[in-house]
């Protein structure tokens, strides 16, 4: 069970048992001093009361010594020691009858020694007054009379009864100081022995219990700051990865907000754009309808084109057909003058003349031959230009009959990009608002990562500081260890 | 030929009026006059001064013969004069029936048949190449004329030929 017992618990028993000890044999001194002191005060008040018996006796000595004196002589020098010693008698009488208070005996012997020591110092006092008066052998007479004798004797002899009994008493109280003194020195002395012999086994168990409790307590201390010197390296170096994790995620997540930045710029920007979008489909719309107005319009004004393309076709033919007359008149022409050139080359002088008249109306023939035929490529040319034009227009037509159906598709198709837009915008402006939510939680989320990795650099300046106290620890275990158990310091292990 | 090729009908006038008011030229080179033909797809030319008349889509009527290279007759102005197919003469394949004809100045009316006439043309005596032999038959040298090298048909020899046929 004292095992279980705390250092300071020990301690305090170990003191407490001193305490006892110590108060016992300081009790029992006190007592045997004090009852010796006791004894030492009742032997000086006996010793008080024998120095008054004798002074009763020896100032009723001088009293008488004066007395005898001043008869004989008749001096007044020799009166002092009667008028010194009387007052002396009266007043040791009464403070021996204050100092034997307690005793009835020797109160009974002082009411028996008072009336002798009157007595007396009345024989003295007459003697005196005789003497004074001149009554010398009157004086003498009384003293020759004795009587002043037997006041004496009997009060030698009261005196001496209670100076038997002082005696007595001193002797008896002697011997109770003795035994006091003998008991006072025993209970210290062997007081001291058990009281020293407690301690120094209180002393030597706390100190066996107290060095094993610390022993073993330093010990565990020992192999804690070594596991947490461990722990601490442990932790240093995780919280260094951690740091360098913490600042590659610091990097990631700026990234991952510039980037969601740019994303929420763009969705700003789609959205912007498909509500333009959406302005210009509506537009498109109404522009739509109007084209397909413009298309019907477009499709009579072919019609009108095809009909005079149709007669344009007519008129080219006809002149077609006067091109020919033209042409043929020409071909006639050049053959009639070609045959008066033949003629006028077998003709006088004068057919000479005539074949420059021929040949001028054979080269007016070539030309008009050569403009007909200039005009027929033209005509062929229009005409070939019209039917192209007729052909082109009426596929321009069929085109714009699909181009009609097809706007009516168009139209409806931009009423479904309208809404498709619209949807679009607003899948947009909800993505913008997303992705600012999500900028605004990637800053919180950068913050919490500022203020984790300053966190994690704390930590390692913590774990850097846990690592100085482990060791710091282990060292005072050691010295610790070193003080309460020498040799086991020294036989245990190193410290780091 | 285009717009702007075409002259004017000032330059016409202009023209038309220098070709009677310019005087002859005495030192002027003797120009020969020939017709342009087309025989087949070949070119050719006929001497104008071999023929005494060119006509065109005139009624041939054909005739039993045994020329095979006769088409028929023609009746000009109260005469009738035989015509011959001058592809056939060259020795080109029978075709489709000739538009044009010529008639030989000879003695009788003679006509020559051919596909097409192209122009009237007048070349200087010097840009006829002729030869003594004949490099083919009935054919009298060379001219270049209308942008081809055409040979010139000598009628003569043909209407020599076709009496030799007919005798």
């Amino acid at each position: 069970m004292i095992d279980n017992w705390t250092f300071g618990r020990k301690i305090a028993a170990g003191f407490a048992l001193s305490l006892v000890l110590l108060m016992a044999i300081g009790t029992v001194a006190y007592s045997s001093i004090s009852k010796l002191a006791t004894i030492s005060q009742w032997v000086t008040h006996t010793h008080e009361v024998l120095e008054h018996i004798a002074g009763v006796l020896s100032a009723l000595k001088d009293a008488e010594t004066g007395q005898r004196g001043y008869v004989i002589t008749g001096e007044d020098s020799f009166l002092e020691p009667y008028h010194s010693g009387s007052t002396e008698a009266a007043n040791m009488v009464k403070e021996l009858r204050k100092l034997t208070a307690d005793n009835p005996n020797q109160q009974k012997r002082i009411d028996a020694a008072e009336p002798i020591v009157a007595a007396k110092l009345a024989e003295l006092k007459q003697t005196i007054d005789l003497r004074r008066s001149g009554n010398l052998e009157e004086a003498n007479k009384i003293v020759r009379g004795g009587e002043g004798k037997r006041s004496m004797d009997d009060l030698r002899r009261v005196l001496s009864q209670m100076d038997d009994e002082e005696r007595e008493l001193l002797k008896k109280r002697a011997q109770e100081g003795d035994s006091a003194a003998v008991g006072a020195k025993s209970v210290i002395i062997f007081g001291t022995l058990v009281c020293l012999l407690c301690v120094t086994a209180a002393g030597v168990f706390i100190t066996r219990s107290l060095s094993r409790q610390i022993g073993s307590s330093v010990g565990q201390i020992q192999s804690s700051s070594t596991e947490l010197q461990a722990a601490a390296n442990q932790q240093a170096t995780a919280t260094k990865e951690q740091a360098t994790a913490m600042s590659e995620i610091s990097t990631t997540i700026s990234e991952l907000l510039a980037t969601s930045r740019q994303i929420a710029e763009s969705a700003q920007r789609v959205a912007h754009i498909a509500g333009q979008t959406a302005a210009a489909a509506r537009t498109g719309d109404a522009t739509v309808a109007t084209a397909h107005d413009s298309i019907a319009t477009i499709r009579r004004q072919v019609d009108l084109i095809v009909n005079h393309m149709l007669e344009l076709g007519k008129k080219s033919q006809q002149i077609g057909a006067v091109l020919d007359i033209v042409a043929e008149l020409a071909e006639q022409t050049n053959i009639l003058a070609i045959n008066a050139t033949i003629e006028a080359a077998g003709a006088s002088e004068a057919g000479k003349r005539f074949a420059v008249v021929a040949d001028e109306i054979r080269k007016l023939a070539d030309r008009v031959a050569g403009s007909t035929k200039e005009i027929r490529g033209l005509i062929d040319d229009v005409r070939s230009s019209v039917n192209t034009t007729i052909m082109t227009t009426e596929g321009g037509s069929k085109s714009v009959d699909a181009g009609a159906r097809q706007f009516s598709e168009v139209a409806a198709a931009f009423a479904e990009i309208a809404g498709l837009v619209g949807t679009t915008t607003e899948a947009a402006r909800e993505i913008e608002l997303s992705t600012k939510q999500q900028s605004t939680a990637v800053e919180q989320v950068n913050v919490a990562i500022t203020s984790a990795a300053q966190a994690t650099k704390e930590t390692e300046a913590s774990s850097g500081q846990t690592l100085q106290t482990a060791v710091e620890l282990s060292s005072l275990s050691h010295a610790l260890l070193r003080i309460v158990q020498p040799q086991a310091a020294l036989a245990g292990p190193r410290v780091r | 030929m285009t717009n702007n090729d075409l002259p004017t009908a000032a330059v016409l006038r202009r023209r038309f009026d220098e070709g009677f008011a310019v005087a002859a030229s005495p030192k002027a080179e003797r120009l020969e006059d020939l017709l342009a033909i087309r025989v087949g797809s070949d070119p050719y030319v006929l001497r104008v001064s071999e023929i005494t008349g060119l006509h065109v889509d005139l009624k041939i009527v054909p005739v039993p013969s045994p020329v095979a290279h006769l088409l028929g007759i023609v009746a000009l102005r109260g005469t009738m004069a035989p015509v011959y197919d001058l592809a056939s003469l060259l020795s080109y394949p029978p075709a489709t029936r000739p538009r044009w004809m010529v008639l030989a100045r000879v003695s009788q009316l003679v006509g020559f048949a051919f596909d097409t006439f192209e122009s009237h043309v007048q070349m200087p005596q010097g840009a006829i190449a002729t030869s003594a032999a004949q490099t083919a038959p009935h054919l009298l040298g060379t001219v270049r004329a209308e942008e081809a090298l055409r040979p010139i048909v000598h009628l003569a020899s043909l209407v020599e030929f076709i009496k030799e046929l007919n005798p």
